[in-house]
């Protein structure tokens, strides 16, 4: 089957949105409507515009569509939004109405798809929330000893991307192997850096950019001829390895 | 319009239903933590800020006043040297600030897994609803910088532990010490310090025996002639006096027991008129440091309270 629901928003929005179960929630049920909308966006002005322009409305759109709903919505329920997560907001707006062209008129399977992924989005919320804090939106639920901030932390959003897109591959029978994931992952090291040197604030982003984009140029060569699993070959072998090393830059921070 | 588009649509308006559904529900079901919240921001615009200076370990004191006009509470943020470092703590007393209503350990650099279970509900709950000032038990009552060390003898013995008992007698002569002998037997009543010497009690290869180590400590504290120097760890032992790496609890409870003896202070009596009017309160296990910076932090924040109320009539 080939994959009808916007892979690359999808993983940012689990590095992004998947710390808390209101985040997953508010931003998965968002960008599903958006996929749709640009999807029906990109069947009308398909005959109407040149495909440049047709691609540049969508992806304007898209980007500030989904962007401004975050912020509405964030706002309704007392969420804070920081300038980065808006920025990342729009980029994966972007990244929805960029693969709204391949819904090719397959709606019911574009909506299903995108709720699938929405359903796993959640569920990475909820036991994110309930591991960082013991409890789940305000509510305690059974005592576990192994609560810790960390798993709050950005560098997990990379490890239940990956497992969440494996198993969507897993479930769908798709490969996530050519994509575009690196512009976005870009960004985000650039907002979100491992270290952060208060001197120089600019330099541990800009390092953690190039580090992405030679891990991931590297990722992609040495699995080429691998025997890694179909659900987890592409964007989940990706994200652990960038997840990794995210994790290991972070030990530095003091 | 084909097919395919009107299923577009009608999927577009059901993901639309549903969106506003989700953020319109999460927003009621948060509602009830949102009220909470908005009436706990109006207790602490009730708060009066109590001026804490000149109070050593006050960072901060609050009056929070009843809603209902009935006894108020106070809220105070103190803190202690604990084994890491400052332990931060709040503190809750009632609206006549003699009993504590609650604890937390705000901030700490305890040890982890050791200290660190100062911040555990099991041992803070146990100020819940106690009675202020608190105690550990079998806190030694400290020695009175007046106090005359009487010429003599005097012995003091520990309880059984880990098969061993310690036993200490101490010299005193033109009221100074002049020696100390500190000594363990095991059940069979054979001397820790005639094993060691015979090499059947063996620490380490390279190190001190223990009965060299006993002797080191003994001799440090005649030379100081005071225990103030003998800082102990959370583990028991020391870094006071060099090559001695025994736990040495036991020496140090026998020494300040015979010293109380030689000051003619009686022990028992000091500790029972204290306690009676402290609670107990039992110590992390393995924590002694840590929790005692705990129950000094409370005791501080209960004698800042007091001092508060007698100099403002107006809230007693």
């Amino acid at each position: 089957m080939k994959s009808r629901y916007p892979v690359e928003a999808f993983v940012l929005a689990f590095l992004l949105f998947s710390g808390t179960m209101k985040e997953a929630l508010v931003s998965g049920i968002l960008l599903t409507e958006i996929f749709l909308l640009c999807a029906l966006l990109y069947r009308f002005l398909e005959e109407k515009l040149p495909m440049w322009s047709q691609k540049a409305c969508i992806l304007i759109m898209g980007s500030v569509f989904y962007a401004c709903m975050i912020q509405i919505s964030f706002w309704y329920l007392d969420i804070a939004l920081t300038g980065s997560q808006w920025l990342l907001a729009a980029v994966i707006g972007g990244y929805a109405s960029f693969a709204s062209g391949q819904v090719e008129g397959k709606y019911s399977v574009a909506l299903y798809q995108s709720c699938l992924a929405w359903g796993i989005l959640l569920f990475s919320g909820i036991l994110r929330e309930y591991l960082t804090t013991g409890m789940v939106n305000g509510a305690a639920l059974v005592a576990v000893p192994a609560v810790t901030k960390a798993f709050g932390n950005i560098m997990f959003g990379f490890l239940t991307g990956a497992i969440g897109i494996a198993a969507l591959n897993g479930i769908f029978k798709t490969e996530a192997n050519h994509n575009c994931l690196l512009p976005g992952l870009a960004i985000l090291v650039f907002c979100y850096p491992p270290i952060v040197m208060p001197g120089a604030v600019w330099l541990p982003g800009t390092a953690g950019v190039l580090l992405t984009a030679l891990l991931l140029y590297s990722v992609r060569r040495r699995l080429r001829f691998s025997n890694a699993g179909k659900s987890w070959k592409g964007i989940p072998v990706e994200l652990l390895s960038v997840g990794f090393w995210y994790m290991i830059l972070k030990g530095f921070q003091l | 319009m084909d097919q395919k588009e009107w299923k577009g649509y009608l999927a577009l308006a059901v993901v639309t239903a549903a969106a506003f559904a989700v953020i319109i529900g999460t927003r009621a079901l948060t509602a009830r933590t949102g009220t909470q919240q908005e009436s706990s921001r109006e207790t602490v615009e009730q708060a009066e800020v109590l001026n804490v200076e000149g109070y050593e370990g006050i960072r901060q004191g609050e009056y929070i006043a009843s809603e209902n006009g009935g006894a108020g509470s106070y809220r105070i943020l103190a803190e202690a040297q604990g084994y890491g470092g400052p332990i931060f703590m709040e503190v809750l007393f009632d609206g006549m600030g003699s009993r504590v209503k609650g604890v937390s350990v705000l901030e700490h650099t305890e040890t982890e897994g050791v200290g660190s279970k100062i911040t555990e509900t099991d041992f803070l709950a146990q100020f819940n609803d106690c009675k202020a000032p608190v105690t550990l038990p079998e806190q030694e009552t400290p020695l009175p910088e007046e106090a005359v060390l009487q010429d003599g003898s005097y012995q003091a013995a520990g309880t059984e532990y880990d098969g061993y008992t310690d036993q200490l007698t101490m010299t005193v002569e033109q009221n100074h010490i002049t020696g100390i002998v500190w000594d363990s037997l095991d059940q069979g009543g054979n001397s820790k310090r005639i094993l060691a010497d015979r090499g059947e009690y063996v620490m380490t290869e390279t190190g001190l025996t223990w009965s060299e180590q006993a002797d080191a400590l003994a001799a440090a504290v005649i030379e100081k002639q005071s225990m103030e120097f003998l800082k102990v760890n959370e583990q028991g032992k020391t870094d006071a006096v060099a090559g001695v790496s025994i736990s040495i609890g036991g020496f140090v409870s026998l020494v300040q027991d015979c010293m109380q003896q030689a000051a003619g202070i009686d022990q028992e009596a000091l500790a029972g008129n204290a306690v009676s009017q402290e609670t107990v309160i039992d110590a992390v296990t393995g924590a002694t440091i840590s929790s005692k910076a705990v129950t000094e932090a409370v005791n501080r924040a209960y004698q800042y309270v007091q001092d508060v109320m007698v100099t403002d009539t107006g809230k007693k």
